[in-house]
């Protein structure tokens, strides 16, 4: 039976060394993403009256994309009008909705009928009906796909920042100024802002803007909500500071237009494709914005993050981490025969032959375990000392108790 | 199997440690944001009583430098928030009150701080105060190592106000590190129309990047004399992005003498500036232009097309 205790430990080594480098690279952006926010919350903010003051600030264009006029569609449009912002037109695109069931928006907003110009982006959507008014366009149009259809209103928009965001995402109220700000703080350099969206299950909503933030009911809905904070607090903040953001959450996000148009639009793999285009360039930034401006409900957004698997490694600081994703998946399964296994040798232990070497089985709960919990549980707690959007302290500590189900790399 | 088990249990420790940290933390905020409330309640109606300008200001001053370290801490952040809300003597009352309590020392301290975020901070408060004192630190600052930083002392320079930050703000605009051409624009239309004479001299700098910031910041504060100033520079320059910006102030000032000009750009052999024209004839809304924007619906590049359709309907609309 050596052979066989042989192999088993052979496999947990093996683990224990993937989920080490797992665990170290996880806790170095927790450590880079906490010094990176506490040190702007000790910095204060006035960004946002700075934005709104000055005569100079960008006009900013919305783009959405619906795919059906639902009972709220008219509220969350009114809603981006009524965003603090000098200067902004909001573009729906109505992606094969038909004709008539557009007329209550048309009606609502007070629309007019008007010629449909598409400029500096080529887009394969066929355009239907264009109608504008008061800061807004709508766009009836039968897309491809999304991204299509997102090309669509970007060659509609016509200001020099465009802010792509989702119909079921709920804005604060000055979420564009915050947006906007990177851009005002280091015109130079910044070409792209991405918010850090929070779950919206459970919260309080009130003509589409969040009046009281909660934790989700459901403890399922409450992992999503701290694999959104983890996501965004840590991974987001940590790769932002080294330059190496490859998320940028389809929730809220803010792009030059001239950048969006040189990179023939929207589209998977954004990030890496702004990396791409601007490599060996003057030096530039995608700014990540961690405020909880944006809140998205869970189901969707679930989708969005799975959706988001980003190939081929863009930067040094990047290509551990890429490496580690790219084993993930396999490392996982790896995790689980080896556990198998192991319980195996365990019962040959009890027979009187070599068990498995508990060491092993030790690390791995340390490394795949207990280290991606913490990390968790930072994300959280950054949330808390840096934002504290909570007002009630049962929010936060209800977090917590979904903190063991959400562990292991991402 | 030692090192295991040790490894084991700091992981643990770190994890638990973490936990805590969650409802500690909130608890300690709570706790202390509870105390520092009631704590600024005193001096909260003696900052207000500042800022509104009444004719106690000696005796509230006198007052507010009697206040306790402590209670001026907490304190602090209504008076920031006062600032970025106040102009003129109730701003510099309060800026007054920063200066008594050592603040405005603290804050040119930290202009020199290694925290470009504090550096920052240091550099909008300043400016919030208008502490003009604080000009020579803030015009040194334009050529700091960090963008954001130089973006910052530029726009407190505009809050302070002092005309003769016009030619530092244009002169950083060039150089090992320049400001961008935005922050700069704010921070001239904020030193008001006093800074015009500046600006109009900026027209004519051999920098591209000054001139059309100075055109930038004319187009807000400008008067009659200075389309005359700008059309004269239209017609001269060679640059196209100092042409955009000539006719995007041309459009801001609005006035019908420049209809013509304008209409004459939208001829331009740079897309960008018959662009920057039919947008500014959408500005300037005079009927007189509607042929040359009718002519140009037919611009080989679809973005001035639809810039001189938009330019059109406002046309229409007005």
């Amino acid at each position: 039976m050596d052979w066989f205790v042989t192999l088993v430990d052979g496999l947990g080594w093996a683990l224990v060394l993937y989920y080490l480098v797992a665990a170290l690279g996880a806790l170095a952006l927790t450590l880079i993403a906490a010094a990176t926010l506490l040190r702007r919350r000790r910095a204060g903010e006035d960004a946002d009256e700075e934005a709104f003051a000055n005569p100079f600030s960008p006009a900013v264009s919305i783009i959405l994309t619906v795919q059906d006029i639902g009972p709220d569609t008219g509220e969350r449009i009114r809603a981006l009008l009524g965003l603090r912002y000098p200067r902004l037109e909001v573009v729906v695109v109505a992606d094969g909705v038909p004709e008539a069931d557009l007329a209550p928006i048309v009606e609502r907003f007070g629309l007019n009928p008007r010629l449909w110009i598409g400029a500096g982006l080529k887009t394969s959507a066929r355009v239907t009906g264009c109608w504008s008014g008061r800061g807004l366009t709508l766009v009836a149009a039968t897309a491809k796909n999304d991204t299509d259809a997102l090309n669509c209103g970007i060659a509609t928009a016509r200001h020099p920042l465009v802010c792509l965001t989702r119909i079921e995402a709920v804005l604060d109220g000055s979420a564009l100024l915050t947006m906007v700000a990177p851009f005002l703080d280091d015109p130079g350099r910044v070409v792209a802002a991405a918010s850090v969206p929070r779950a919206l299950d459970g919260s309080k909503v009130v003509a589409g803007r969040v009046t009281e933030a909660r934790a989700p009911e459901r403890l399922e809905d409450r992992r999503g909500a701290l694999a959104l904070l983890r996501r965004g607090l840590i991974n987001g903040v940590a790769r932002s500071r080294l330059n190496a953001t490859t998320d940028l959450p389809a929730e809220l996000s803010v792009y030059r237009r001239e950048l969006l148009s040189g990179l023939g639009g929207a589209g998977p793999d954004l990030a890496l494709r702004i990396h791409g285009s601007l490599k060996g360039g003057d030096g530039y930034r995608i700014a990540i914005v961690p405020d909880p401006i944006v809140w998205v409900p869970l189901g969707r957004s679930a989708h969005v993050v799975r959706r988001r698997s980003v190939p081929g490694p863009i930067s040094l600081v990047e290509t551990p981490w890429r490496l580690l994703r790219i084993l993930a998946p396999w490392a996982n399964r790896l995790l689980f025969v080896y556990l198998g296994l192991a319980a195996v040798g365990g019962v040959l232990a009890l027979t009187g032959h070599d068990g498995v070497n508990p060491a092993v089985v030790l690390l791995l709960l340390a490394f795949a375990g207990l280290v991606p919990m913490t990390v968790t549980a930072a994300g959280l707690a950054l949330e808390v000392l840096a934002f504290r959007h909570y007002d009630r302290v049962r929010e936060p500590v209800r977090l917590l108790a979904a903190v063991p189900l959400h562990g292991g790399v991402s | 199997m030692g090192v295991s088990w040790t490894v084991a249990a700091v992981c643990l420790g770190l994890l638990l440690a973490t936990v805590a940290l969650v409802p500690a933390a909130y608890w300690l905020r709570d706790r202390r944001g509870r105390r520092r409330w009631q704590r600024a309640a005193r001096v909260r109606p003696l900052l207000l009583r500042l800022a509104a300008e009444g004719d106690d200001e000696e005796e509230l001053l006198a007052e507010l430098g009697r206040v306790g370290p402590r209670t001026w801490r907490a304190a602090r952040p209504q008076l920031v928030s006062l600032l970025y809300k106040t102009r003129g003597s109730a701003q510099a009352g309060l800026a007054e009150v920063m200066e008594q309590r050592g603040e405005m020392r603290r804050l040119l301290a930290a202009t020199s701080g290694w925290s470009p975020l504090l550096r920052r901070r240091a550099a909008h408060l300043l400016g919030a105060a208008g502490w003009e004192p604080g000009r020579n630190r803030l015009t040194f600052l334009l050529r700091d190592a960090d963008p954001e930083v130089r973006a910052a002392a530029a726009l407190a320079l505009g809050r302070i106000g002092d005309p003769r930050s016009a030619r530092p703000l244009l002169k950083a605009l060039a150089g090992h590190r320049p400001v961008g051409p935005d922050p700069v624009a704010a921070a001239l239309v904020r030193l008001g129309p006093a800074a015009a004479p500046q600006l109009r001299a900026g027209l004519e700098s051999p920098q591209p990047r000054a001139r059309s910031t100075s055109a930038a910041a004319l187009g807000v504060l400008g008067g009659p004399r200075d389309v005359r100033e700008l059309l004269s520079r239209l017609e001269r320059e060679e640059e196209a992005d100092v042409r955009v910006a000539i006719l995007g102030a041309l459009g801001r000032l609005g006035s019908p003498a420049s209809a013509g000009a304008i209409s004459a750009r939208l001829g331009d052999h740079d897309p960008a500036v018959r662009r920057a024209a039919a947008e500014a004839l959408g500005e300037l809304g005079a009927g007189s232009t509607a042929e040359a924007l009718r002519a140009a619906l037919d611009d080989p590049d679809p973005a001035n097309a639809r810039a001189a359709a938009d330019a059109l309907l406002r046309l229409e609309g007005s």
